[in-house]
């Protein structure tokens, strides 16, 4: 655990000082600065921001883990032969870029809400649920890096994901929904959103803005669904299987992987 | 003493059957070259040895430890790869640090730093570093602790005269410790210079395995180069190094 914090230390190191984090923290701040400035209502800027969030967020942590794995193939490899277990690597290397990556996103998104005054417990949530799915859409991305070592297979796949995630689900969602029109499909619906990180995403931050016709069917579903303790224990416990998962198997293919 | 025992190593990519039956012993207080043409299989095997690929068969011991059972006898071993990209946004300093974090054994990294002239580039990151210069931290990387074993794959690459002389003399050094050194190159002359033993590979499979007078012994020619081009066609292989 120790030899893992410090490889992640300099994994993190070399992340954080890229170019790109850099921007990529000094966008959203911005944009959220901007969005607050010229709005008055707090509810407006958070669903913008959550439009560009479930959007920008999944395929920019996508690519950006995806090349920066591929980028430092060489690097990985001068990792593998000094006396550390495989397993150490990978978890280090995926919380060497995600982490980074996350915090850039959540920090550039939650500061300026919180001095503009908006609501402690709406800006948790946007900036949890941007976290979230950062992390998740690195580790998928770095899950489908070790399975191919073709760039443009594994980044292939991954954009084939965000693509699943963010625009292909909502329309199965429909066609369900419309097929089924006269079944009682309420938790097989819930159950269908838990199968896409982006919608669970969506609902932890609608669901505490009142705001729940905006996301349509599943919205009101889950509005009524998560006002309790459970219905967050079950988002929380998805967005965190959808880390884990990935990165499990990861761990496992990078275990037997040929460098 | 055998540092390195290899038994029987058998590697396929696909249908591509890149070792087929390698057995090697590498032997204390020697230079070994191994050699061959380009997808001869000799880095698959320095990796197989490194645990960087897994071999569908055989076995390789490094002093005595299993490569299967645990990743503990690396601290034996010190590598210098081909291509030396790092980390851009590292420093040369950090690099180091964190190699030595890792591995948690006493370095002489002073040594290198002073023998490449590397202390005016520690705190620049690495990512602006000259192709040599990267092959320098390269070479610092792999020689600073003492191993018992060190792998060098075309170490040479980008050095410029000076470097190439200091590192050919620390190579003679280590050996003179009793250090075994395994190392592939192109260049022949490098070769002969350095090597005690060469190791000819072609096609996943060893074809000479002997002191460089006995290659050219063997083949009747006067050169390495053209021993290793009269072996090539003897086998039926014609394509260049």
């Amino acid at each position: 655990m120790r030899t893992a914090f410090k490889l992640f230390k300099y994994e993190a190191y070399n992340t954080v000082r890229s170019r790109f984090i850099i921007g990529y923290f000094l966008f959203f701040l911005l944009l959220t600065s901007a969005l607050s400035y010229f709005s008055s209502d707090v509810s407006k800027v958070i669903v913008s921001l959550l439009n560009i969030v479930i959007l920008f967020v999944p395929l920019i942590s996508l690519v950006f883990s995806s090349l920066f794995f591929y980028g430092t193939r060489e690097f990985t490899e001068l990792v593998l032969v000094q006396p550390v277990g495989r397993g150490t690597v990978f978890l280090s290397k995926v919380a060497g870029i995600s982490v980074p990556l996350a915090l850039a996103v959540g920090t550039g998104i939650g500061l300026p809400l919180l001095l503009f005054g908006a609501p402690v417990s709406q800006v948790l949530l946007l900036t949890l649920s941007a976290m979230y799915l950062t992390l998740i859409f690195s580790a998928v991305a770095l899950m489908f890096s070790v399975m191919y070592d073709d760039r443009v297979r594994g980044l292939a796949l991954g954009l084939g994901f965000w693509i699943y995630a963010s625009v292909i689900y909502d329309a199965l969602i429909l066609f369900v929904g419309m097929t089924f029109y006269d079944y009682p499909i309420e938790g097989l619906i819930i159950l269908l959103s838990v199968l896409n990180p982006v919608d669970l995403a969506r609902i932890l931050i609608v669901m505490n803005l009142d705001i729940a016709a905006l996301m349509g069917y599943t919205g009101a579903l889950f509005t009524k669904f998560v006002s309790s303790f459970k219905g967050y224990a079950i988002i929380i416990t998805s967005l965190t299987l959808w880390i884990t998962v990935p990165v499990l198997v990861g761990t496992l293919m990078f275990r037997r992987k040929d460098f | 003493m055998e540092s390195i025992v290899v038994e029987d190593l058998h590697k396929r990519f696909g249908r591509n059957r890149v070792l087929k039956g390698i057995n090697l012993n590498i032997r204390a207080g020697e230079i070994t070259a191994i050699l061959g043409p380009n997808a001869s299989g000799k880095t698959t095997l320095i990796k197989c040895i490194l645990g960087l690929v897994v071999p569908n068969r055989g076995r390789i011991t490094v002093m005595g430890e299993d490569v299967r059972r645990g990743v503990g006898y690396r601290r034996y071993i010190g590598y210098m790869p081909q291509i030396a990209r790092f980390p851009e946004n590292l420093t040369v300093s950090e690099l180091l640090n964190m190699v030595k974090d890792v591995r948690s054994q006493p370095a002489n990294e002073e040594r290198y730093l002073t023998l490449f002239g590397l202390h005016k580039f520690l705190n620049t990151p690495l990512g602006v570093l000259s192709g040599g210069t990267r092959q320098k931290v390269n070479a610092t990387l792999a020689f600073m602790f003492d191993n018992s074993i060190y792998i060098l794959d075309e170490p040479t690459v980008g050095f410029d005269p000076v470097a190439s002389t200091n590192f050919k003399d620390e190579v003679f050094r280590l050996k003179g410790m009793g250090k075994s050194v395994v190392f592939t190159s192109h260049i022949m002359s490098e070769v002969e210079e350095l090597a005690d033993r060469v190791v000819f590979l072609l096609n996943g499979v060893i074809h000479f395995d002997g002191t460089p007078s006995q290659f050219k012994e063997r083949t009747g020619e006067s050169t390495l180069e053209r021993a290793i081009a009269r072996l090539m066609k003897e086998v039926g292989v014609e394509n260049g190094l």
